[in-house]
């Protein structure tokens, strides 16, 4: 219970002194070359850039906030708003799009339970599927999570990766919960900032993903008898 | 100059155009139209919306006829198979995601993407799939409302702001399918210079609140006037609705003036004219209460007031002038104080500035002479608050390369333009004007452009007359005097005061008194006339008129309201700030009950027993033209629709030092103002007033 802070690493705000800390690194290039450096910067550290930081940036290195947003906004890789704590790409480009992104999208909508650019409840994992080319289509299609590259990913590795995923998140909350604790009901409630998560989510997490077996159980004794038949949803 | 032009056809027509034309102009050159979404000719090229595609012969691709520049023997195909197809694709694709509801949209019927559409398009979509849809009716800024599904991200409304306008303005957020365009969150779009956006938006995406559904453009006829709300006299087509309403100003183009912009000032100070509250009937004091009276009560009951004191002296009536009236109003009220009320008092509530008759050397320069100027010096101007389209004017000639010096007693907009910058203490104007000779940029033997805010002339207007004239004199390089103008703040302060002077009536002159929206009037004072303007009214003053088409504060203490048209139902002439003579013409008639300003004058002079000449304005303006001296030759034809600077004295004193300061007493055409001789008014109220004092000869 007292470790519920620890499965949530992603910073919910961002400390405007370390952003002109970050800023004042760049001070030795022009204000529109640092702008990208520090997104860069703030994004490593919070793992998101919102309103206020983009203000204090535009503040720092003078220039105007609209333009600023701008900027942010067309790179996709800069969040606004927090994002979970593993990151979950798949590439969309063409060449992985003809290999079957479609199939891993859909495993991934139905074992997460969340869509494209979506957070899953907890915070935990965001998933981000993007048609921007990485580069790398001879291992097509290609994932990445958490910062490591997985080429040639077809279903079966896809549901792997989330089952690793799994066990490093939930059976690891799992042995921390003291025996009898309630502290599985924190990996259930919505995180208090989580934005996008819905309690639509929480329903079809518990009827989506069928691996996250002690979980469900634990789902099911909670919140009585409901269908478990995975694909049958109403979506 | 024959070497510099480039030989080429385009769709078999040959031209010739200077090297460095795009195939766009060139092609307009011709008289060929190729279509355009994102090109504006006052704006960079982008490229972006594709629709300006044309074939080169010898060039694998297509290419954009907006960002391609012109070369020797080139053959452009606009029309061919390949081109139209390629355009029809285009079409196509820029169509995928639009709305299509032309019904309930603004822009229907005058909206590019109707227009190209049925001349390009290929008339059915293939398009089966869903639409992408956004948001609708987004309100972005003070003054527009945004449909993100109408827009087809051309991008011309964020280069304006970046570009043009060079402030914080509409940005494109995200990227690819998901790009749009906005604000940053929560902050909106608020620039006086916004409704330009609208404007320039080829297809409705970007729509004005105070026009939205109000009409559809087949209802409108527009009529060709220009703004009163500034002294930049910038061009504007009013659009009148059924005949009746005014519901649009737009800009029409006039690149001496204001090079196709308006501030929001302008472009939305119409919403007035329609106003309920407008006065449509005399008011005549009865029993102490203002009271609804016929035109010939009224005009009768004025006439009798102001006619009763005439006699006590030559200040017993005072007349006030809005700086807003046409020049041929304030002649005609001149021409009324000075042979029909016999009184020489008659004010403006205007500041002070070197009139060009008698300083031509202070009032030389042009907007025009901005574009091409080595060094803008401004002085106490804040152009961005009271000249706006000046401002914009200004960061033009900047990005044209030309350096600003200001010298500022606030901080205004143009900061950080600003190359170098002088603290101005108006009170010692001389130290500061030392300064800026002293200054380096000064030391330039390019052109040099002068513009002064006529409010460094309050304290006192002399000495600082005198200071301006010796800056011009040290900043003469090479033979070449820096072009210098004066900034006023009101539509036509130059014209009336010009008009004022003219008649050679004593004007209100400086300090605080002058330079005050609300005049006040002078001891001794026992009727007044006030007509177009707020006034403070001395409590024992016996007899108010007031002329305003607003029940204003100042009419409810009048005696006698006469009920004026506004601006859009005047005919007449404005003279700029910088000295450009422009025709105002009416968009509407009259509201019913009310008069033009000219018409009530003449009214009132007739009920005075006083027939004037001329009873229409271009029968007043053909008069100014021939007793204003600084107006001589012009004709209302030669004004045409875009006007004309009225000449200055063309032979400067050869010293500048030698002009005598009252220059305009000896200037032949007032002299022979008022060589007629009717007393009229003592011959019809029988009084001993002394209207016609000798005039020198």
């Amino acid at each position: 219970m007292s470790d519920q802070a620890h499965h949530y690493a992603v910073a919910r705000e961002i400390d405007l002194s370390r952003v002109r800390e970050i800023c004042d690194q760049y001070r030795n290039i022009s204000p529109e070359e640092a702008l990208m450096p520090v997104f860069q910067g703030i994004q490593e550290e919070y793992g998101f850039v919102n309103e206020a930081a983009c203000y204090e940036v535009a503040h720092q290195l003078n220039l105007s906030p609209t333009q600023v947003y701008s900027s942010l906004t067309f790179y996709w890789i800069y969040k606004w708003r927090p994002g979970g704590k593993h990151r979950l790409f798949l590439c969309e480009g063409s060449g992985c799009y003809t290999t079957g992104t479609t199939r891993l999208r859909r495993v991934v909508e139905e074992r997460l339970g969340i869509g494209a650019g979506e957070t899953t409840f907890d915070g935990k994992i965001t998933f981000q599927p993007f048609s921007t080319c990485m580069g790398a289509c001879e291992w097509s299609p290609l994932v990445e999570l958490d910062g490591e590259f997985y080429g040639f990913v077809d279903e079966a590795r896809m549901n792997q990766l989330i089952d690793e995923l799994n066990r490093q998140e939930y059976d690891a909350a799992d042995q921390l919960a003291a025996p009898g604790s309630d502290a599985q009901y924190a990996l259930v409630a919505p995180a208090p900032n989580s934005g996008d998560a819905s309690t639509a989510n929480v329903a079809q997490i518990s009827e989506r993903a069928p691996s996250l077996t002690e979980y469900e159980a634990e789902q099911t004794a909670q919140s009585g008898p409901q269908p478990n038949s995975g694909n049958a949803d109403t979506r | 100059m024959a070497e510099n032009l480039v030989n080429l056809t385009i769709d078999g027509v040959p031209v010739s155009v200077p090297n460095g034309t795009l195939i766009w102009k060139a092609a307009q050159m011709a008289q060929i139209d190729i279509p355009i979404y994102c090109y504006h000719p006052k704006m960079k090229p982008l490229g972006a919306c594709r629709i300006c595609i044309v074939q080169v012969e010898g060039q694998p691709r297509l290419t954009t006829a907006c960002t391609t520049p012109v070369a020797e023997g080139m053959a452009v195909h606009s029309r061919n198979a390949v081109a139209s197809e390629a355009r029809a694709a285009i079409m196509e694709f820029l169509l995928i995601n639009h709305p299509l509801d032309c019904p309930i949209c603004d822009r229907g019927g005058e909206c590019d993407l109707q227009d190209f559409a049925v001349a390009y398009g290929r008339g059915q979509s293939r398009f089966i799939e869903d639409k992408k849809h956004a948001a609708k009716a987004v309100d972005i800024g003070r003054e527009i409302v945004l449909d993100r599904e109408r827009c087809i991200l051309c991008q011309r409304c964020v280069r304006f702001g970046e570009e043009y306008a060079q402030e914080p303005g509409l940005i494109m957020i995200e990227r690819g399918v998901k790009m749009e365009i906005g604000t940053f969150p929560d902050q909106p779009y608020d620039s006086i210079f916004s409704g330009n956006t609208v404007e320039m938006c080829p297809v409705g995406a970007l729509t004005s609140k105070r026009y939205r559904f109000r009409a559809r453009p087949w209802e409108l006829t527009a009529t060709s006037t220009i703004c009163p709300h500034c002294p930049v006299g910038c061009n504007i087509k009013a659009d009148v609705r059924l005949g009746r309403e005014v519901v649009r100003f737009r800009s029409r183009e006039n690149d001496d003036v204001d090079d196709g912009f308006l501030c929001d000032r302008g472009r939305y100070g119409y919403t007035f004219i329609n106003s309920l509250d407008r006065l449509t009937t005399p008011l005549l004091r009865k029993d102490g209460e203002l009271l609804p009276a016929t035109w010939d009560e009224a005009l009768a009951a004025a006439a009798q007031g102001l006619a009763n004191v005439a006699h006590h002296g030559a200040g017993a009536v005072q007349t006030i002038v809005a700086p807003t009236l046409t020049n041929e109003e304030a002649y005609l009220l001149g021409k009324l104080c000075r042979t029909v009320l016999g009184s020489g008092n008659i004010t403006a509530p205007h500041g002070n500035f070197a009139l060009a008759a008698d300083y031509p050397e202070l009032n030389s320069a042009a907007f025009n002479d901005l574009d091409g100027a080595n060094l803008i010096i401004l002085i106490g101007a804040n152009p961005y608050q009271h000249q706006p389209v000046f401002d914009l004017r200004v960061k033009k000639a900047l990005r044209g390369g030309a350096k600003l010096l200001l010298l500022r007693d606030e901080t205004s907009d143009l900061d950080e333009f600003a190359a170098g910058t002088i603290e101005l203490d108006v009170s010692n104007l001389d130290e500061a004007l030392q300064a800026a000779t002293r200054h380096p940029l000064a030391a330039n033997d390019g052109r040099i452009v002068v513009w002064y805010d006529q409010r460094i002339l309050f304290a006192n207007p002399s000495a600082g007359i005198a200071v301006l004239r010796n800056l011009v004199g040290q900043l003469t390089r090479v033979g070449q005097p820096p072009l210098v103008g004066p900034l006023v703040h009101f539509s036509n302060e130059v014209g009336v005061r010009e008009m004022l002077q003219a008649t050679r009536l004593r004007l209100g002159q400086g300090g605080s008194q002058a330079w005050a929206t609300r005049s006040q009037a002078g001891s001794g004072t026992q009727a007044i006339y006030i007509v177009g303007t707020e006034a403070t009214v001395p409590e024992d003053c016996q007899f108010v008129v007031v002329q305003d088409s607003f029940l204003t504060d100042t009419a409810k203490r009048a005696n006698v309201v006469l009920p004026a048209a506004t601006f859009a139902e005047a005919a007449g002439t404005y003279t700029s700030t910088e000295g450009r003579v422009q025709r105002l013409r009416p968009a509407i008639q009259p509201l019913p009950g009310s008069r033009s300003h000219l018409d009530i004058i003449i009214a009132l002079a007739a009920t005075l027993n006083e027939r004037f000449d001329s009873a229409s304005y271009e029968q007043v303006f053909a008069e100014i033209a021939a007793n204003v001296p600084l107006y001589n030759g012009l004709t209302l034809g030669k004004l045409g629709t875009k006007g004309m600077r009225r000449p200055l004295p063309s032979a400067l004193p050869a010293s500048l030092a030698d002009l005598p300061a009252d220059a305009a007493e000896t200037l032949a055409g007032v002299a022979r103002l008022w060589t007629r001789s009717s007393p009229p008014l003592s011959r019809a109220l029988s009084s001993s007033c002394s209207c016609s004092p000798a005039l020198p000869t």
